[in-house]
């Protein structure tokens, strides 16, 4: 699991961490169970004050996402098969609402937008 | 342009400043020791003094900062290579020939005074460079000006002269080449210094043809390949010499150039070893001693005052302030401290020839004469001195400087025209006491020595008063009350100027001040020193007498004081500690201004 | 125990010219605070101050419960500090540096002092003078670092490097913090530095704290309006407007920075200025800057 940060970007770091943990998920990349890199084995890598690492890895604890065992590093919750579902389309989302707001800005009607979407998944599929 | 390129020469803008102060401290060392032998009536060995006025002008030469030619600005602007090559050659001799006017000037100027404020004059000697070369500043000039083409002769190509070993060899050997072509040649018809005059014009006309159409930061040669490997650094740090302790790096470190510091010991060494009076020891040499007071206390105040442009370095380091002050101050007193030693240790060696008491018969010397430095000292009138058989006298005030309740030194054993022999005997006996510290009887006085003549007048029986030949375990004694006093004025006048100095160290006050107070303490330091010999070209007071003065406060403060000799130096150490808690409170206070590249004091002071 | 207090401080180099008016600053143990300002605001004075170089002329200065006036010794053997022009004796070599080091600070760690001197590439023998600028600050670093200092000042420490070089200090920086647990208080013109390191952001501008708060709370309370200038919205219209920090026109838009985060502020300016879509975006830290200093009411 290879984290990435862009302090260009206007995002917080510690989003962008959780972000990338939670895409991580959704794509199968983690699996529950599976342990996150320790704070401070990714600080220096990352170039990122530890602290914003914790914090990633507390609020991704408290939406359930990762678990604490004491004693133990944090892993991957468990998730239900549904709840997964729901994740993986609430990140294609979050890529997608620009993508409408721009189909908007420039006056595409939704049918060919949609259809637009269909081709390039079919081309994805098939690369 | 040129002049303007001149005018903005780095060797122009300060550095001419500290070889000037270092030469003029160093011309002034050796004045103290030529007065003294000058007054004897003695002149060393001319060359000695030559040397002097030659050293540091020559080392300023060699060793100066005339290595750069230009700056980076006027490189980058469309100026001619000539323009910047002549402002180069004019800049530094301008510095140079200043350095040398400066030095022969002085020691000209004060020995003038100084003879005819002696008897030598009377005798017949007249200025120190009159008497020595009767063209020097012809031949002076001409070989100089052959030294400085020769030196700016070296690398002309490049902008910055490389200083490498061969370098300095190079110029330690123009150095002694030009010392030995003045000495050789100097002495002789003024016609001989068209010789190097012409090899001069003929080498700075050869410099300005070999100047390149523009100049290179560096050499085209790449240099040799490296062949040094990386050293990691070492676990637990170095062992052995490479552990060195903080005081030297932190006064390593704040000093110009690292080999700055180990001259500035020796330096103080000297100073020390011309303090304990070994320098004209066959006189007891206790004069010249206090004479140097004032130089010391400017020495220490250059030496402790220099290194505070730089300290900041290591301002954000856990070193305590009175740390730091100590390394300031105790390094450099240690130096001046075996100095002094050894010059005890020679002194104690020495043997006395010259004997410190004479017999005169001319009409203005006549009766008892003794060496001025036995003189006591009272303050008002002199006391009236009554012999055994009754004769009273007053002996005139020899000096007296603030007039009727002043200081005065008066010769104790004063023996006045037409005073009866068993008087003349009674005085010698107590000359013979005060000097030698035993008393030779009045009777050996009446019968081995004197004689009466039919006039009634006391006369010698034999050539002179062989008082130190007959008498071969007498030796003048020491005066061990200059040594504490010598510490006490030196450390006042140096813990005055350092704390005024320390003062202004602070946040209210501008850079300009600090400058400006740095330079005024060594300049009333420096006039305070200068201040005997003035008085004496000025013909208001002799020289001598101010040290003379002291020789004898020493000693009397000794016979007086509770506790003697011992509870003088208990009361010196007290003033100085006092004086020292006043002192680290002023530097604790101190803010350092943080290292400048260009800073104007740092480069003055190194 | 507070790392650092400072309780109206206030230094001025000339009269009348204030470098630092009544400031205040209190720094927590483990906290990393990135100074902004422009060049010759005062951050160096600050550090400064901090560490008793300087005086304050006015209120108090505690670290670690201690007055770096009085007690300079016991202050600086637990701060580390690097400056940008902080000069090392030419003339020494590397090893004697850090010897020196070593003897001043009873808690050296000798294998954290290797680790970085190996990390570096330093010759134990060069000279200071013949290193290059990144060398030389690297030795600074060293020094500063190897005790462990629970304070660590830094002042543009990496100014003039290379990026190499910025991101070997950075994670210099973030060792110490991830093994010490140190307090960081650093001043830098490298926004993107700033954005990683920084847990709280203070920005001193004309000798006063303008911003202090920490860096998530500074991203998600500052936004960037623009607009076109054909829309006819000028500068001080703007300007007007109670949450809006700077507004100033640069080509064909006018830059607005609001005190607000995008969605508040997208909302308020559309009911004000009866518009829709309006575009407010959130603010990278460079451009927060230069907003703010470059062209913002005091």
């Amino acid at each position: 699991m290879i984290f990435v940060v862009d302090p260009h970007s206007g995002v917080p770091l510690f989003q962008q961490l959780m972000e990338q943990v939670k895409l991580a998920i959704a794509a199968g990349r983690l699996q529950p169970g599976d342990a996150l890199p320790s704070v401070r084995s990714l600080a220096v890598p990352l170039g990122v004050n530890p602290m914003t690492i914790s914090k990633a890895y507390n609020l991704l604890q408290r939406e359930g996402i990762l678990d604490h065992r004491p004693g133990k590093p944090l892993v991957v919750a468990a998730i239900a098969e549904d709840q997964l579902g729901a994740r993986r389309l609430s990140q294609l989302e979050k890529a997608l609402r620009p993508a409408a707001a721009l189909a908007s800005q420039l006056a595409i009607e939704p049918d060919e937008a949609v259809a637009l979407y269909r081709r390039l998944l079919s081309a994805t599929k098939e690369s | 342009m040129t002049w303007s390129l001149v005018r903005h020469h780095p060797v122009m803008k300060a550095t001419y400043v500290k070889w000037l102060m270092f030469m003029w401290i160093s011309v002034s060392l050796w004045l103290g020791i030529m007065a003294l032998r000058l007054s004897q009536g003695e002149m060393s060995a001319q060359w000695i003094s030559v040397t002097w006025i030659w050293i540091a002008p020559a080392l300023y030469l060699v060793l100066g900062p005339h290595t750069r030619r230009a700056r980076e600005l006027p490189l980058t602007l469309p100026i001619p290579t000539r323009s910047i090559w002549n402002a180069h050659v004019i800049a530094v001799m301008l510095t140079s020939g200043l350095m040398f006017a400066v030095a022969i000037g002085a020691v000209d100027l004060v020995f003038r005074g100084l003879l005819t404020s002696t008897d030598a004059a009377e005798n017949g000697k007249i200025g120190l460079m009159a008497a020595l070369m009767p063209h020097f500043w012809l031949h002076g000039l001409a070989w100089w000006l052959l030294l400085t083409a020769v030196v700016l002769g070296d690398q002309p190509g490049i902008v910055e002269a490389r200083r490498g070993r061969l370098w300095v060899g190079r110029q330690v050997a123009y150095c002694l080449l030009a010392y030995a072509g003045l000495s050789v040649l100097g002495g002789g018809s003024p016609w001989i210094a068209i010789v190097p005059l012409l090899l001069a014009l003929s080498l700075f006309w050869w410099n300005l043809r070999r100047i390149p159409s523009a100049w290179s930061l560096m050499p085209r040669q790449p240099l040799p390949a490296s062949t040094k490997t990386i050293r990691p650094v070492a676990a637990g740090g170095e062992s052995g010499w490479r552990r060195r302790p903080l005081w030297l790096t932190v006064l390593v470190a704040t000093s110009k150039h690292p080999s700055l510091f180990g001259m500035a010991a020796f330096f103080m060494a000297v100073i020390g070893l011309a303090l304990s009076g070994l320098a004209t020891i066959d006189e007891g040499g206790e004069a010249l001693a206090v004479f140097l007071i004032p130089i010391t206390a400017y020495s220490i105040f250059a030496m402790a005052g220099a290194p505070l442009m730089k300290v900041s370095i290591f301002d954000h380091l856990p070193i305590s302030r009175h740390h730091l002050l100590l390394i300031l101050l105790i390094p450099q007193l240690c130096c001046i401290g075996v100095g002094y030693l050894a010059g005890e240790v020679l002194s104690s060696r020495a043997t006395f020839t010259n004997e410190p008491i004479t017999w005169g018969s001319e009409p203005d010397r006549q009766g008892l004469l003794m060496s001025p430095r036995f003189f006591l000292l009272t303050w008002g009138d002199v006391p009236t001195i009554t012999g055994p058989d009754g004769t009273t006298t007053t002996p005139p005030a020899d000096w007296k400087p603030l007039g009727t309740y002043g200081p005065t030194l008066y010769k104790p054993f004063h023996t006045p025209e037409g005073a009866s022999l068993d008087f003349c005997a009674w005085q010698l006996e107590r000359a013979s006491q005060h000097i030698f510290g035993q008393a030779i009887p009045a009777e050996e006085f009446k019968t081995r020595y004197l004689t009466e003549t039919l006039e009634q007048k006391v006369i010698l029986q034999g050539e002179s008063l062989s008082l130190l030949a007959d008498h071969p375990e007498l030796k003048p004694r020491r005066f061990r009350g200059t040594t504490p006093l010598q510490i006490l004025f030196i450390g006042v006048l140096f813990q005055i100027a350092y704390a005024i100095y320390l003062g202004v160290l602070r946040p209210g006050f501008s850079d300009k001040v600090k400058k400006f107070t740095f330079a005024a303490c060594l300049v009333i330091l420096m006039a305070i020193y200068m201040a005997p010999f003035i008085l004496g070209i000025l013909k208001v007071a002799d020289p001598s007498g101010s040290n003379i003065m002291i020789l004898a406060l020493g000693e009397q403060l000794i016979d007086t004081m509770p506790g003697g000799l011992f509870g003088l130096y208990v009361l010196v150490i007290l003033v100085l500690a006092v004086g020292h808690r006043l002192v680290l409170q002023q530097f604790r206070r101190a803010e350092w201004s943080p290292v400048r590249e260009d800073d104007f004091l740092a480069d003055v002071l190194g | 125990m507070n790392v650092l207090e400072m309780r109206n401080v206030s230094r001025a180099y000339r009269q009348g010219e204030d470098v630092l008016k009544g400031l205040d600053l209190t720094v927590s143990q483990g906290e990393v605070i990135g100074l902004l300002g422009r060049n010759g605001a005062g951050k160096t004075t600050l550090l400064r101050i901090a560490l008793g170089l300087l005086e304050s002329q006015s209120g108090s200065v505690s670290v670690f419960g201690l007055d770096p006036r009085e007690e300079p010794v016991a202050v600086k053997q637990k701060v580390g500090y690097v400056s940008e022009d902080q000069v090392l004796p030419g003339f020494m070599r590397v090893h004697e540096v850090i010897d020196m080091h070593r003897k001043l600070f009873p808690d050296w760690d000798e294998e954290l002092a290797l680790e970085l001197s190996s990390r570096f590439h330093m010759d134990a023998d060069q000279r200071i003078k013949h290193l290059s600028k990144g060398q030389a600050r690297q030795v600074a670093l060293l020094c500063a670092v190897a005790h462990r200092p629970p304070l660590l000042l830094l002042d543009e420490p990496a100014g003039g490097l290379d990026p190499a070089m910025r991101r070997e200090f950075l994670e210099t920086a973030i060792q110490l913090l991830g093994e010490s647990g140190s307090t960081i208080l650093f001043s830098s013109h490298h926004m993107t530095d700033v954005e990683r390191l920084a847990s709280r952001l203070v920005m001193i501008h004309e000798g006063q704290k303008w911003i202090d708060s920490s860096l998530d709370d500074v991203r998600e309370g500052y936004c960037l309006a623009l607009f076109p200038v054909s829309d006819g919205v000028t500068a001080q219209d703007l300007l007007q407007l109670p949450s809006c920090l700077s507004a100033r026109e640069r080509g064909d838009a006018v830059r607005a920075v609001f005190e607000l985060d995008s969605a508040t502020c997208r909302r308020q300016l559309g009911d004000k200025l009866q518009r829709e879509e309006i575009q407010c975006q959130p603010l990278p830290l460079e451009e927060m800057f230069i907003e703010l200093v470059g062209g913002g009411r005091s």
